[in-house]
C-alpha cells in the first residue's frame, strides 16, 4: 500500500496549479482521496476536527442499501425464472439476477460518472462522493425490463438538471436519483407504470411478460370489491408483500429488507428518524381518514388498511432511502416531521385519487422536496421569536 | 525571570496602538508602553522592569510588539492606594486606566475592548474554562482569595450587576463571592462556558447583548494590583495536549516567550494558544498574550489510511455514531491530531452544526448560507452576534466547513463598518 501510495503523490505536481495536467485535479484528488484518507491538516478554526467525512456518511448509506440490493437481486431472477418456467434454486435466482441487475447498475455508474467527472473538471469542484449513492438508488427503482439506454438517459439527467446545473451535490434541491426516475417515468411511461415487466430468461420470440403491479390492480378494483381480497386473489399476500416476493422494481418490493437499511441508517445517526416516523404517521393518517370515508360507492382503494399502504408499493424504499436525502430534506428537527408527515399524506392521496399515477410515493417525495425550504423557512422563524433579538 | 519579555498588540481585537517608548528606554513595572489610538485613554502596561531592546512594525506599519529585557532589579511605579467601598463609577473607571487594568476587559458580542465612556449593562466573570487543558482555579487556590474578591468589588463599582460563572463540578467554595455578586453555577459541554453563550443564557433585555466580560485571572491581577499599589504580572498558565509528557500548572510572567516555558519534542507537532477548538496557532518565538491561559502541543503529522471511510473504526473519534468507537466507546486512547479527517466539501445539511451550537435557538446552517449570500442582516436575525466562537460547528462538520472563522470574520468586519 506504500507503494501505491508513493506512486499516487509522486504524480500529484502534475496535477498541481499552472502544471500540464491542472484541469484533471478533480479527478486525481477523486482517486487519491478514495484509496488513502487525507493527510491535510487544519488551518485555522477549531484544531481537531471529527473524523466523520462525507465519504464516511455516504458509504454508510450505500451500506444500508446493501440488504436491499441483495435481495432486490434475488428477486429479479427468482421472478424471472418463475415466469419462464424454470427451477428457482438460490444460485439459478442470484445468476439470473446479477444478470439483469448488474448490465443496468453499470450503466449507471458509467453514465452518471462521466458526467459528474465532465461537471467536476469544467466547473472546477471536487468529484462528489453523494454520487456513489445516487449511482445505486437509481437502479434500484427501475424494473428489471428497463433498456438499458433508458437508464443511460435517466441517470444523465438526474445528475445533470437535479443536480449539477445547481452547483452539484449540496446545492440541489430535489433527490437526484428521484429527478431521473420521473424522468424516466414521464418519458417512457409504457415500461414503468401500473405495470411490471417480468424478463424471461431463454431469449426467444417473447422476452418479457408483464403484470399489473400491486398498487395498478388495487387502482383498477372494481366498486364494491374488496382491493386487499382482489390483490391476494393475484397472489399478492400481505406477507409476500412485506418480505418482497413480488414482481415490482429491483429495490423496492421488499419492506423487510428496508427496515434493515432503516435500522442502519438511524443507528449511525447518518438517516432521520423522524423524517421516516413522519411518512409512517402521514400514511397511516391518511389512509384511516381515507377508510372512514369509504362507503360503497366510493372507490374501492379508499378501504384499503393502513399496513397495506405501508407494504405495498415503493413507500418503504422512499421513506428510508429516498426522503431522508439530507441535501433535498430540510434542516430543523421540527421542520423533518412536518415534511415526513406530508410525504406520507401525499402519498395515499395521489395513490388513492389519482388512478393515472398509481406510484405515489415519488411524487410526493419530489413535491415535498420543493416544499422544504419553505417548511424550514417558517419553522426557523418560529423558532427566532423566542430569542431576545441581537442585532445593531 | 525570562530572558525577554513581550507585548504585541494583535492579541488584542481591533486596536490601533501608538507606542510611547523608544529602544533602549529604562521602563518599570506597571509604566504604559503605548496606548490605543481609537480610545486614547487606554494605556497596555509594561509587565516588568527592563529596557525596550526592539520595537517591532508589520505591514503598513502596525505595531507588532515591544520587546524588553528585563533588568536584576525589579523596580514597579507605585499606584496611589485606593479605598474600594467609596468610588463613585468614574473614579473606578480611572483607577483601572490608570494602572493598565483596563484590557482586562471585552466588550460583547464583538469582543473588543470596550470604551472608557460606557457604562456596562453589567460584566460576566468567568470562574472556570472546562476546555480541555485550561487552568482551574481550586488546583491553584484552595479559597477563594481576597485579591480576587477585591477584584470583583472593584467591578461592581462600575456596573450593579456582575455576574460570576462557575462550572458545577468545581469543588471551589464560592460563598464569599455570592455575598457581593451573582453566582451562576453551570453543568453542561465547555462550550456553554463561553462568556457570550453566558450572557445569552441569562439576558432579559437586548441592552445586555453588550456585556462586558472578564476572567477571573484578570479579576485577581485587578484585585492584587490595588492591594500591593504595584502592576501585578502573574499569570497561571496550564501546558497540555499529547506531545507533552508533564501536563501540569505554570505560573508565568505576562508577556513570557513561549520556549521558556516549553518547548516542541518534534517540529510536526502544532503549539495552540488556548483551547483546542478555539485557540490561536503559535510558534515557540511568540510571547504569552494576556487572557490565554493554556498552551496545547498536539501532534500534526497525519499518516495516510488505506480506504479508511470503509473501516469499522474502533479508534475514529467522533460525535456522531458513524464508527464503532462512536458505539462502544473505544476512542478514549486515541491521541488527538490535527488530522482534517476528511475533505473540504459543500454543506450537504446534515444539521449537525444546529445541534451541538451551544446558543439553542441559533441556526448555524442559515447563518452560514445567508453570509455566503451577503446577507449579513438575516445572518444577525439567525443568531450570528450571540455566536461565541467556540469552534464546535467547525469541528462536527462532515464537509469540514470552519463555520465559526467564517462567523468571527463576519463580526469583525460588521464591527469595522460600525466603527469605522
Amino acid at each position: 500500500m506504500t507503494w501505491l501510495y508513493k506512486q499516487l503523490i509522486s504524480k500529484g505536481h502534475l496535477f498541481e496549479k499552472g502544471a500540464k495536467l491542472e484541469r484533471l485535479y478533480p479527478l486525481y484528488e477523486a482517486v487519491l482521496t478514495i484509496h488513502f484518507s487525507s493527510t491535510e491538516t487544519t488551518k485555522k478554526g477549531a484544531h481537531i476536527r471529527d473524523g466523520l467525512d462525507t465519504k464516511r456518511f455516504m458509504i454508510l448509506v450505500v451500506i444500508a442499501l446493501i440488504p436491499t440490493t441483495l435481495f432486490g437481486i434475488y428477486n429479479a431472477g427468482l421472478q424471472s425464472l418463475l415466469a419462464s418456467g424454470k427451477p428457482t434454486a438460490i444460485v439459478d435466482c442470484i445468476i439470473q439476477g446479477m444478470i439483469i441487475f448488474l448490465p443496468i447498475l453499470l450503466t449507471s455508474y458509467v453514465v452518471g460518472g462521466c458526467w459528474e467527472v465532465c461537471f467536476a473538471i469544467i466547473r472546477k469542484h471536487e468529484i462528489n462522493e453523494g454520487f456513489l449513492v445516487t449511482g445505486l438508488l437509481f437502479p434500484l427503482t427501475l424494473p428489471p425490463t428497463i433498456p438499458l439506454w433508458q437508464v443511460a438517459l435517466g441517470i444523465s439527467f438526474g445528475i445533470v438538471v437535479g443536480k449539477e446545473v445547481f452547483g452539484g451535490t449540496g446545492k440541489n434541491f430535489l433527490n437526484p436519483a428521484l429527478t431521473a426516475r420521473a424522468f424516466v417515468y414521464f418519458s417512457y411511461p409504457a415500461y414503468l407504470s401500473g405495470d411490471v415487466w417480468t424478463r424471461l430468461s431463454s431469449p426467444g420470440a417473447v422476452t418479457a411478460y408483464t403484470s399489473a403491479t400491486p398498487l395498478g390492480i388495487a387502482a383498477n378494483t372494481p366498486l364494491q370489491d374488496s382491493v386487499s381480497r382482489s390483490l391476494e386473489s393475484a397472489g399478492v399476500s400481505l406477507w409476500n408483500s412485506f418480505v418482497g416476493l413480488i414482481p415490482g422494481s429491483i429495490g423496492e418490493t421488499s419492506v423487510l429488507a428496508c427496515m434493515v437499511g432503516a435500522a442502519i441508517l438511524i443507528g449511525t445517526g447518518v438517516g432521520s428518524w423522524r423524517i421516516m416516523l413522519g411518512c409512517i404517521l402521514g400514511t397511516v393518517t391518511m389512509a384511516a381518514i381515507f377508510n372512514w370515508v369509504a362507503t360503497d360507492t366510493t372507490i374501492a382503494f379508499l378501504e384499503l388498511s393502513p399496513i397495506w399502504h405501508l407494504c405495498i408499493g415503493s413507500f418503504a424504499f422512499g421513506a428510508v432511502f429516498m426522503a431522508t436525502d439530507p441535501v433535498s430534506a430540510p434542516d430543523l428537527s421540527t421542520s423533518k416531521w412536518v415534511y415526513g408527515f406530508f410525504i406520507g399524506l401525499l402519498t395515499v392521496i395521489i395513490r388513492v385519487i389519482n388512478p393515472a399515477y398509481p406510484e405515489g410515493v415519488m411524487l410526493a417525495i419530489l413535491l415535498m422536496n420543493v416544499f422544504a425550504p419553505l417548511i424550514d423557512y417558517y419553522v426557523a422563524e418560529h423558532r427566532i421569536k423566542k430569542r431576545i433579538p441581537n442585532v445593531i | 525571570m525570562p530572558a525577554s519579555i513581550g507585548v504585541c498588540p494583535k492579541h488584542y481585537s481591533f486596536i490601533k496602538s501608538k507606542v510611547i517608548v523608544s529602544i533602549g528606554d529604562e521602563v518599570q513595572r506597571g509604566q504604559a508602553l503605548f496606548y490605543d489610538k481609537k480610545n486614547p485613554q487606554v494605556y497596555f502596561h509594561s509587565p516588568v522592569a527592563g529596557t525596550v531592546s526592539a520595537i517591532d512594525y508589520g505591514p503598513q506599519r502596525t505595531l507588532e510588539r515591544v520587546t524588553m529585557t528585563p533588568s536584576s532589579v525589579d523596580q514597579a511605579i507605585e499606584f496611589q492606594p485606593v479605598n474600594i467601598p467609596e468610588l463613585s463609577v468614574s473614579e473606578a473607571k480611572s483607577v483601572l486606566l490608570e494602572r493598565g487594568l483596563w484590557t482586562s476587559f471585552i466588550e460583547l458580542p464583538f469582543q473588543n475592548i470596550p470604551s472608557p465612556e460606557v457604562n456596562p449593562p453589567a460584566i460576566v466573570v468567568m470562574l472556570s474554562n472546562p476546555e480541555p487543558f485550561h487552568p482551574k482555579l481550586s488546583v491553584v487556590n484552595d479559597h477563594v482569595d481576597d485579591d480576587l474578591v477585591r477584584g470583583i468589588q472593584l467591578l461592581k463599582k462600575i456596573t450593579p450587576r456582575v455576574i460570576v460563572a462557575v462550572d458545577a463540578d468545581e469543588s471551589l467554595n464560592c460563598d464569599a463571592l455570592a455575598e457581593i455578586a451573582q453566582v451562576v453555577r453551570i453543568s453542561g459541554d465547555f462550550s456553554l462556558f463561553d462568556p457570550a453563550s453566558v450572557v445569552y443564557h441569562l439576558k432579559d433585555n437586548q441592552d445586555e447583548n453588550k456585556t462586558w466580560a472578564c476572567d477571573w485571572q484578570s479579576c485577581v491581577k485587578i484585585g492584587n494590583t490595588i492591594h500591593t499599589q504595584t502592576y501585578f504580572n502573574q499569570h497561571w498558565i496550564t501546558v497540555g495536549g499529547n506531545q507533552v509528557e508533564n501536563n501540569r500548572h505554570y505560573k508565568v510572567i505576562e508577556g513570557t516567550q513561549v520556549d521558556a516555558v516549553v518547548t516542541k519534542n518534534n517540529p510536526n507537532d502544532r503549539m495552540i494558544f488556548g483551547g483546542l477548538f478555539s485557540g490561536l496557532h503559535m510558534a515557540s518565538e511568540d510571547y504569552l498574550p494576556l487572557g490565554v491561559d493554556a498552551i496545547n502541543i498536539i501532534d500534526s503529522d497525519p499518516q495516510p489510511e488505506f480506504m479508511s471511510f470503509i473501516h469499522a473504526g474502533l479508534h475514529k473519534v467522533s460525535y456522531t455514531r458513524a464508527y464503532m468507537a462512536g458505539l462502544l466507546n473505544t476512542f478514549r486512547k486515541t491521541p488527538t491530531s490535527t488530522a482534517l479527517h476528511g475533505s473540504h466539501r459543500d454543506c450537504i445539511s446534515c444539521g449537525l452544526c444546529t445541534h451541538v451550537c451551544p446558543i439553542d435557538t441559533a441556526l448555524p446552517q442559515h447563518i452560514l448560507r445567508s453570509l455566503k449570500g451577503n446577507d449579513v442582516e438575516s445572518a444577525m436575525k439567525y443568531g450570528l452576534l450571540d455566536c461565541s466562537s467556540c469552534g464546535v460547528c467547525t469541528y462536527v462538520c462532515p464537509s469540514k466547513i470552519d463555520l465559526a472563522s467564517m462567523f468571527t470574520e463576519a463580526k469583525d468586519q460588521l464591527y469595522r463598518e460600525v466603527n469605522a
